[in-house]
């Protein structure tokens, strides 16, 4: 279950992944309103069971991806819209976040950077992680702190992935589950 | 000549050795009963034998056959009273030599081969099988924990000694003497008796020793469970429930320390919650660690083990004992030469319930110390009752768990209900229906209509973002202000900002809401409507036969401060209907994924909108439930609607 590699996740492009299935989701649209991503991020977050441990830490993630998707996506333009579908259970969280934005462009670039980032911190080379701290794309302003999407894609765990037009993320995040106690071996 | 035996019988010693005979044979084999081994009915066998050797003797009066037969005799008592001890050599040479002059004795008596052959000499050949009958059990008193071997132990003495007696009676007085027959026989058989009475003594003391075992377990288990009981108060803490526990299996196991691992929740592997005493580790500490008992200690604490790593990893995920009695027994981590980090004598039990295993208890003496079987036999019971009082307290902290989530959507729940109006102000002219229905846990829908002078009033319907008890207070936040100020003749658009203004940037909770505002004249119809990132509201026209969307957009209260809200102003005539609702109703959502959506309002409103204000709420209700079925209701629904009279 554990996956203790190291290696770095990519965030992948599959418009055929099974993350992108949206049977049974709930489903809500917002405006590309800045100063609303925090209330559109407690509306989606409402209906996660009281039950997560972690319900901050999932909120946080959760605002982070919509403001992507306001801020990068659609530019802050409030006409654009957010469309976001969403499921949650005590064992998962599963969302898709689509924006009208032009898709984002510097994947490739990204997952580049996010490998030798890796490598460098694998190999404990401190001093030229320096420059790899946080990614920054043409586009970032000063209060982008660029290090959300190493985060998300730590964070959701069961899959990172864009659709081919780049302008639509599925995510999803497994909730460890409590185990009570080892299974005795039966004896045969 | 049978005639004469029986006279002689009854005249002699044989009626006095066949009675005494057939009381042991009677003794053995009640007593056979009280034991598992065996050995009792050996001895009612032996006690058989020596009724037909006296009955013989009896017809066939030969010093021959009754040495050869006292041979016998001595053969069988060494071989019952030794065999248990698994001695080999020990065993048979002093039985072959025996069985040899035996066979020798009888040969001769039959066919007189050597008829100068010195009886008494080959009689005295019986002290060999009753010197090894005393040495055997002498030379294995460490193995004497069966009742067989016990009993061959505590007798060996005083019945070799009386049987060494009885044979030097039998060589100075000869077979024949009728002192010997009278006397020593009947007494050798009474020896015999005795041993009886040593079996009875034997298991008496078992008894005892058993009865006094299980007393001493049932006072550890009680103090077991009154120690870990102890620990279930009103505040519960799992750590005072393992302590206590560690510290009663440590003191009831006479460990010099022990500790508690539980199995990690989420991680294969098990971890040490809690320590008692000085427990020498049997893994290996590291290099680096100062071997201070603190620092020790508390490194013991934290360890972590996963599952299969080193003895006690293995306990975890085995379910296997450990128990090393002593130093050297099982091999453990060398950490050093100080004794108290040595650990010499270890046991670790696992903690088993319902086939799970839980974790384990694992208590160690320093040093030399060493533990016994009886220390290791209680550990196993203390940890057969300990896993189940740590399972009950887990069961207990998950029901309180729960509890807690239940009680404040309670209150929650509470709090909501009693915003909601009791009764829908009437209005000349206009009429009013309602619903609201809550989803567990979540609470954040709000309505209401404020009566605010005898043909005016305020519709409200608004949503908080967030759940619980923090979007309750929301709720009264809003309510409380909504009627502070509704008294005013302002504009709705006015009336919400205003209720932002008092949201706003005030408290550190977060507190964003949607609020829609219609306020009515029943008089004129005059119908004015403003929104703060809500739902629009619909509108049945009666003369069309449409509906109508109104939508306005904005954003919601408790985003912006200074935000501005605009008002559209419509009328009503009679027979229209106004419908306003929060996201619940239009976005719940059916077993096939699909949203019950406005068009689906809008089409009620068509199909009833010539029933009371009252039963076309009651239609969205139901049509809404048949929507849905079985499917979990994710949010708050709530409608309210309006009817003109007119």
């Amino acid at each position: 279950m554990r996956d203790n590699s190291t290696a770095p996740k990519p965030i992948q492009v599959d418009e055929n992944s099974p993350l992108f299935d949206k049977t049974g989701m709930l489903h809500k649209e917002f405006p590309s309103d800045f100063r609303q991503i925090r209330y559109f991020t407690l509306l989606i977050v409402q209906s996660a069971p009281p039950d997560i441990k972690e319900i901050n830490l999932l909120e946080q993630q959760i605002s982070e991806i919509i403001k992507n998707a306001v801020k990068h996506g659609n530019k802050c333009n409030v006409e654009k819209k957010v469309r976001i579908w969403y499921s949650f259970s005590s064992e998962h969280a599963h969302l898709i976040v689509e924006d009208e934005g032009s898709g984002f462009k510097d994947l490739e670039k990204w997952n580049d950077f996010n490998k030798k980032r890796q490598k460098l911190l694998e190999g404990q080379d401190y001093e030229a992680l320096a420059d790899f701290v946080s990614y920054r794309g043409a586009a970032a302003d000063e209060n982008d702190g660029g290090n959300a999407l190493f985060a998300a894609v730590e964070y959701w765990s069961g899959g990172f992935v864009f659709n081919s037009k780049r302008n639509c993320v599925a995510m999803l995040k497994r909730f460890p589950q409590k185990r009570k106690g080892v299974e005795l071996e039966s004896e045969a | 000549m049978v005639w004469e035996i029986i006279a002689s019988a009854s005249s002699g010693s044989l009626l006095v050795k066949l009675a005494l005979s057939t009381v042991l044979i009677a003794a053995f084999l009640f007593l056979r009963k009280r034991e598992t081994e065996g050995s009792m009915g050996g001895y009612a066998i032996l006690a058989g034998l020596l009724v037909l050797r006296d009955l013989g003797f009896a017809f066939l009066p030969s010093p021959d056959f009754y040495v050869a037969s006292e041979l016998a005799v001595f053969g069988l008592l060494l071989y019952l009273a030794t065999y248990t001890f698994q001695v080999a050599w020990a065993l048979w040479v002093p039985l072959s030599i025996d069985a040899c002059a035996a066979l020798l004795v009888a040969f001769n008596a039959s066919f007189r081969f050597a008829p100068a052959l010195p009886l008494a000499a080959v009689h005295a050949v019986a002290a060999i099988p009753i010197a090894a009958l005393v040495l055997i059990p002498l030379a294995k008193r460490a193995d004497a924990d069966t009742t067989a071997r016990e009993l061959s132990l505590a007798s060996a003495l005083p019945f070799g000694l009386g049987s060494l007696a009885y044979l030097a009676a039998g060589l100075a007085l000869g077979p024949a003497s009728p002192v010997y027959q009278g006397i020593a026989v009947p007494l050798f058989y009474g020896l015999i008796f005795s041993l009886g009475f040593f079996f009875v003594d034997i298991t008496q003391s078992q008894l005892v020793s058993a009865v006094e075992y299980y007393e001493e377990s049932i006072d550890s288990l009680y103090d077991l469970l009154s120690a870990t009981g102890g620990a279930i108060k009103p505040a519960f803490v799992m750590q005072d429930v393992l302590d206590s526990m560690v510290r009663a299996v440590v003191e009831r196991s006479g460990a010099d320390g022990g500790i508690i691992l539980l199995a990690d929740e989420f991680e294969e592997s098990v971890s040490v919650r809690a320590l008692s005493g000085t427990y020498p580790p049997p893994f290996k500490l590291p290099e680096s660690l100062p071997k201070n008992e603190e620092r020790v200690s508390a490194f013991v604490r934290h360890s972590r083990f996963k599952l299969g790593e080193g003895i006690l990893g293995e306990v975890a995920q085995t379910g296997k004992h450990v128990f090393s009695s002593a130093a050297g027994d099982v091999q453990m981590a060398d950490n050093g030469d100080e004794v108290w980090l040595s650990a010499g004598a270890l046991i670790a039990v696992p903690l088993i319930v319902q086939d799970r295993i839980i974790g384990a208890i694992s208590v160690a003496k320093t040093g030399e110390g060493s533990f016994t079987e009886r220390d290791f036999d209680r550990c196993k019971l203390l940890a057969n009752f300990g896993s189940i009082a740590v399972a009950n307290s887990f069961s207990y902290l998950e029901a309180a768990e729960r509890s807690d989530i239940e009680r404040e959507a309670a209150i929650a729940e509470n709090i909501q209900r009693s915003l909601a109006p009791q009764k829908l102000p009437e209005l000349p002219g206009m009429s009013f229906g309602a619903f609201t229905s809550p989803a567990r846990g979540v609470c954040s829908d709000f309505y209401d209509v404020i009566q605010t002078g005898p043909s005016r009033a305020i519709l409200a319907v608004g949503d908080v973002a967030g759940k619980g008890v923090a979007a309750s207070l929301v709720l009264v936040m809003v309510s409380s202000i909504l009627h502070l100020i509704t008294n005013s003749a302002k504009e709705v658009a006015v009336l919400l900002q205003w209720v932002n203004r008092g949201v706003t940037g005030k408290v550190d909770i977060d507190h964003y809401a949607t609020l829609g505002l219609v306020s009515v004249d029943s008089r004129t119809g005059e119908i004015e409507f403003s929104n703060a990132g809500h739902q629009p509201v619909i509108v049945y026209r009666q003369d069309a036969d449409e509906i109508e969307t109104i939508d306005m957009k904005s954003i919601p209260i408790g985003v912006d401060r200074g935000t501005p809200y605009a008002s559209k102003r419509l009328g009503l005539k009679g027979g229209d209907v106004l419908v306003m609702y929060t996201d619940g109703i239009i976005e719940a959502m059916n077993a096939q994924g699909k949203q019950f959506g406005r068009k689906n309002l809008g089409n009620i409103l068509q199909r009833d909108h010539s029933l009371s204000a009252r039963e076309i709420a009651q239609r969205i209700r139901d049509d809404l439930l048949d929507f849905v079925g079985s499917s979990h209701q994710h949010d708050d629904q709530t409608v309210l609607v309006m009817k003109s009279k007119r």
